[in-house]
């Protein structure tokens, strides 16, 4: 996770400011208000989270960044330019909620597609076309239709079209949607690539674990209006509590421990054995099986 | 411009792959080879070899020919809504393409399938003639009826216009001047109907007459071939009286020059092959005149209608005239493409195809009113309300506007020039081309660029 | 009953669907226009006053109503296979059979109120057309042009009605639709209080009442080329089957003069006859040439043959749909 310094002089990569959507029907009359005085700024480097629920705003937000959708008020800016020109959009990769992916072309067709879109030079599309099957796992469907594919797979190849001109932005709408498990560590993992190497995310999700594992800084919308704003730390750190984490496994220690503890603060300190999450541990039984390891199934009182 | 360029053709590949993967080209390819072999095993005229050769040039290919621009035209609805609809074009749009080059991008993928089916309509056509040439069953005279009259390509030339200006002022200031004529009536609308009756007198030929037609030859214009007159006459009894009389060409008409007699009865079109010597002349002038006998054995020769005496000089081959009339179709398939694509931006699927079939049809029909304004008007003009009368002068302004738009690319005719074995000019391509072929494109793509950089392709 | 309720409520959904599509309600307004604009504008009456009128308001009937009735038959079933809608349908307790039955029953309802509007103009463009009348009030060469001016304003009354009721909240397209037969029907209805001079005159409906047989059969055609585009749409996609119902439309067209010769010699030729949809039955408008009428028994026998035709269709689409497979 990047640490994120909210005063970074760094000029925005993504600048809303007071943005409105109204969506209207055939009168003019107003419809729905999607998304109301909203203005957020995002800067380079950055991983910035767009969370709610439902129905909240998150991807007509988005959508009014790339240009699919025109505000109705306000002023959306994408590295310094208004939203939608054709300059920035080079600079810019994009994940719908759903792959809208033309189902005749196969997924390296399909890659090759939008590599010509970005006036990649032929040596070039094929290192990025191969590259990218590799990492979102697809060598071996390679030449399958996209009409084909399952849900996951599907997310697997939009992923790769999203990265197939190296952005400086991504924008991710739901990425996790429809993946497995693997899936979704492969893509918080890369989303933190992407960030280490300096390039600027945008994640809408309302999975708040996928958010929480990757994002620097976040949004919550509700009903198209900005609820809070800020570093994931900042936000979710409890500054009336101390944890400490001790590599002790001797029962009678910890108890001295926790009464010392308890005589020094004046209440009954919480000791427990940390847990892995569900996450962690379907990750490490899929990789272990992954590798030909035979054996017992595992179960609760045999975790590794 | 490198981008510009192969984002332009990875559209247009991408609009191709769609067609022949979704099945498209094989349905309008399936529908083409029925017509193609379906409409000469169908319709038969009157089983003579020549007849079926004319069926193959003129029904068989102007169905495909349509049938395809058909196809074009449904085709080039979808290539856009459809897209919009099934929302790939999201994807698309948030890459660094613009709407021109989306637009032309799917225009030239379109044309492309267009420009393959058209060749495939026109090889299957001439291959089809070329068997009914070595069919065993013909005879030699079969074999050089069809040679004659079918794989000919002529140039037309017109009688030059007489000039009847000093007859009609004559007459129009006799009627003026008797002062017979109800109120309201214009001038100009009598000069019209006089003008109308001389024609009409001076198309008939009366027994014991000679009338004389002048051709002007155009500059080097040679014929390849046999020269003939084609014309169209009927007696003045319609198809049932007898026409007698003889035929003269040449420069010097005396009597003493060698006359070619004729006898018709019924209203034919009628060739009639000019001796050598007549043409060619240094001053580039050939005339004909055909004297009717004296009555009783022959009755007044009426030369009927607008195209009723043409001079046919042959050039050039069959294969090169059928090339050059697709050529001008495949003009045509480009602004009917261009008018799907551009209505397909403007609206969803179903809507972008019944509006452009709408236009594409008005247009069609309005070509009537565009190709004889004079005839304008209404049979109850003068019993309509005023708002009636708005609306049909709407609809009238919209035909002829719509039809004067058509009518230099209409008037070309490739399809019936072909089947006529009338020469398709270079000069007629490059009309086809700059109107058909650029210029409406250019306008109507335009125009479905800037409303597709417009519309909010997330709102689908 | 349960089967006939889910019949019901699937057909009903079927029916909106179609109507809400834009384009259905576009060709049934160019319908009535065009059939209201041949007496207005066309001067020829084919030999006859009125029947320029006539048999263009019947050739409208027949060409817009087999695009409504292809379009509506092709887009429903393959757009619900494909955007999974039909396999959330089919995982309920739903039998296919009822499922597809369904959709014939919405097209059909739809074409027939369509054929409501198509009928009732060409009614009106009959009686619009200019022709000899002797009658005590009126004796010469007259144009109904208060029908005419009526009969084009009930198009835009529709809409204009359908934009008011949609500013209060109801769908634009279905009740425009739903309107459009209703204003044709209205002014058919209103036509008996003037004569076709345009002067008021006691209630007496004066149309052609021998077109009504002629109506019947093109009526009759639509919902039979519904059941044979839903048949080719259970297995084939849009523009797949939207080419097969133009080549069952042609051949059916063409097979009297191109298979009549041959049917009664050669068996095979008499079976693909009797396969392919003799369009020709339900055209009758020539019968009605010089005050001819349409027979009962003519009427009653090109019936059975449609609806024995579409029967047929819809046995093998049933058959057909049965052994698809529906995307999730």
């Amino acid at each position: 996770m990047n640490d994120f310094d909210s005063q970074s002089p760094t000029p925005p990569v993504v600048e809303l400011r007071h943005v409105t959507k109204v969506f209207r029907d055939f009168w003019r009359r107003p419809k729905v208000v999607a998304v109301s005085d909203l203005s957020i700024e995002v800067r380079r480097g950055e991983v910035f989270g767009l969370l709610g629920p439902n129905g909240s705003g998150k991807s007509t937000t988005i959508k009014t960044i790339l240009g699919l959708l025109h505000a109705s008020a306000g002023e959306v800016r994408v590295f310094g330019r208004p939203a939608g020109h054709t300059g920035t959009l080079a600079r810019v990769g994009y994940l719908p909620e759903e792959s809208y992916l033309y189902r005749y072309l196969t997924a390296r067709e399909t890659l090759d597609f939008y590599a010509r879109l970005f006036g990649l030079d032929a040596a070039l599309r094929r290192r990025r076309t191969e590259e990218l099957l590799r990492l979102v796992g697809l060598q071996q469907a390679a030449n399958r239709p996209v009409g084909e594919f399952s849900k996951g797979m599907s997310r697997r190849i939009g992923l790769a079209q999203a990265l197939i001109n190296d952005p400086d932005l991504v924008i991710l709408d739901e990425p996790t949607a429809g993946l497995d498990p693997v899936g979704c560590r492969q893509v918080k993992d890369l989303i933190r690539d992407l960030a280490a190497q300096g390039k600027t995310v945008i994640l809408s999700s309302h999975l708040l674990a996928d958010v929480e594992h990757v994002c620097s800084r976040i949004a919550i919308l509700f009903n198209g209006t900005l609820r809070a704003e800020g570093g994931v730390r900042e936000l979710l750190v409890n500054r009336d509590l101390v944890r400490f984490t001790v590599p002790c496994a001797d029962p009678a220690l910890a108890g001295r421990m926790a009464a010392w503890l308890r005589e020094q603060c004046g209440s009954e300190p919480a000791v427990d054995n940390p847990s892995m999450n569900l996450e962690s541990f379907f990750l490490d039984v899929v990789q272990r099986a992954g590798e030909g390891t035979t054996g017992a199934p595992a179960r609760g009182a045999s975790r590794p | 411009m490198k981008r510009a360029c192969s984002q332009l053709f990875c559209v247009a590949a991408l609009t191709v792959r769609s067609a022949l993967r979704l099945r498209l080209f094989v349905c309008l390819l399936f529908l083409l080879l029925c017509i193609l072999f379906g409409v000469p095993a169908l319709v038969r005229g009157d089983g003579t070899a020549l007849s079926r050769a004319r069926i193959l040039l003129s029904y068989t290919l102007w169905l495909s020919s349509f049938a395809l621009g058909i196809g074009v035209l449904w085709t080039s609805c979808a290539a856009v809504a459809a897209e919009i609809e099934g929302r790939q074009m999201r994807l698309v749009a948030v890459k660094p393409v613009r709407g021109w080059t989306l637009w032309l991008g799917k225009w030239l993928g379109i044309m492309a399938l267009a420009a393959v089916l058209l060749a495939l309509i026109g090889v299957v056509v001439t291959a089809r003639i070329a068997l009914l040439l070595r069919d065993p069953a013909l005879d030699e005279a079969d074999r050089a009826s069809i040679r004659n009259e079918i794989l000919v390509v002529a140039r037309c030339l017109e009688p030059r216009a007489e000039d009847i200006t000093a007859e009609l002022d004559l007459q129009v200031r006799e009627i003026v001047d008797r002062g017979s004529l109800p109120d309201g009536i214009a001038e100009r609308d009598i000069r019209d109907a006089v003008r109308r009756q001389v024609l009409a007198r001076r198309a008939a030929v009366a027994p014991g007459e000679t009338r004389v037609w002048v051709f002007d030859l155009p500059r080097g214009a040679s014929a390849g071939g046999p020269a003939f007159l084609q014309y169209r006459m009927a007696s003045s009894r319609g198809g049932a009286g007898r026409v007698a009389g003889t035929w003269r060409f040449g420069k010097a008409l005396a009597a003493t020059s060698a006359g070619l007699p004729v006898e018709h009865t019924g209203m034919q079109l009628r060739r009639m092959h000019i001796p050598e010597g007549a043409i060619g002349a240094a001053d580039g002038v050939v005339s004909a005149a055909f004297s009717n006998e004296e009555a009783p054995r022959s009755l007044t020769a009426v030369f009927h209608g607008p195209d009723a005496i043409e001079l046919r000089l042959p050039c050039g081959a069959f294969g090169p005239n059928m090339a050059r009339a697709l050529l001008v179709v495949l003009f045509l398939l480009g602004s009917l493409a261009a008018l799907g694509l551009t209505m397909s931006t403007l609206f969803s699927f179903p809507v972008a195809t019944f509006a452009a079939f709408g236009v594409a049809a008005m247009i069609a029909l309005s070509r009537g009113a565009a190709a004889d304004p004079g005839s304008g008007g209404h049979a109850h003009g003068e019993e309509l309300s005023a708002a009636s009368n708005a609306l049909v002068h709407a609809g009238e302004t919209l035909a002829g506007a719509l039809g004067a738009a058509a009518r230099p690319v209409a008037r070309i005719d490739p399809l019936g020039r072909v089947a006529a074995g009338v020469r398709v000019n270079e000069s007629d391509v490059a009309i086809a081309l700059a109107l058909s072929g650029l210029a409406w494109p250019g306008l109507l793509g335009a125009a479905g660029a800037w409303r597709l950089a417009r519309r909010e392709i997330g709102a689908a | 009953m349960r089967s006939v309720g889910q019949l019901v409520a699937l057909a009903r959904l079927t029916a909106l669907e179609a109507v809400r599509q834009p384009v259905v309600l576009l060709l049934a307004a160019a319908c009535v226009v065009a059939t209201g604009l041949v007496p207005m504008l066309l001067m020829h009456n084919l030999g006859e006053p009125g029947r320029m009128a006539r048999d263009g308001g019947l050739a409208f009937h027949l060409t817009f109503g087999v695009l409504i009735a292809g379009y509506a038959s092709c887009s429903t079933l393959a757009r619900e296979r494909s955007a999974g809608t039909a396999a959330t349908v089919l995982s309920k307790s739903v039998s296919r059979r009822v499922f597809f039955l369904a959709k014939f029953c919405g097209v059909t309802v739809v074409v027939l109120w369509f054929s409501l509007a198509a009928g009732a103009s060409t009614l009106l463009a009959e009686r619009i057309a200019e022709k000899f009348h002797q009658s005590s009030e009126l004796v010469g060469y007259a144009t109904d042009w208060r029908t005419a001016r009526w009969l084009l304003a009930a198009p835009a009354g529709a809409f204009a009605l359908a934009g008011a009721l949609n500013l209060r909240g109801r769908p634009f397209q279905s009740v425009a639709f739903l309107l459009l037969a209703v204003g044709p029907l209205a002014v058919l209805a209103a036509a008996g209080c003037f004569n076709q001079a345009g002067a008021w005159s006691p209630y007496d409906l004066r149309v052609d009442w021998r077109l009504l047989p002629a109506t019947i059969l093109v009526t009759a055609a639509l919902p039979c080329f519904a059941a044979i585009a839903l048949a080719l749409s259970t297995r084939l996609p849009m523009a797949p089957t939207m080419t097969g119902c133009v080549l069952v439309l042609l051949a059916g067209l063409l097979s009297a003069h191109v298979l009549g010769p041959w049917a009664s010699r050669n068996a095979l030729f008499a079976a693909v006859s009797g396969f392919v949809p003799d369009w020709q039955v339900f055209w009758r408008a020539d019968d009605l040439a010089g005050g001819g009428r349409i027979a009962a028994a003519e009427l009653l026998r090109a019936l059975a043959y449609g609806a024995a035709y579409a029967v047929g269709a819809l046995c093998v689409g049933c058959a057909l749909f049965e052994r698809t497979e529906v995307n999730g």
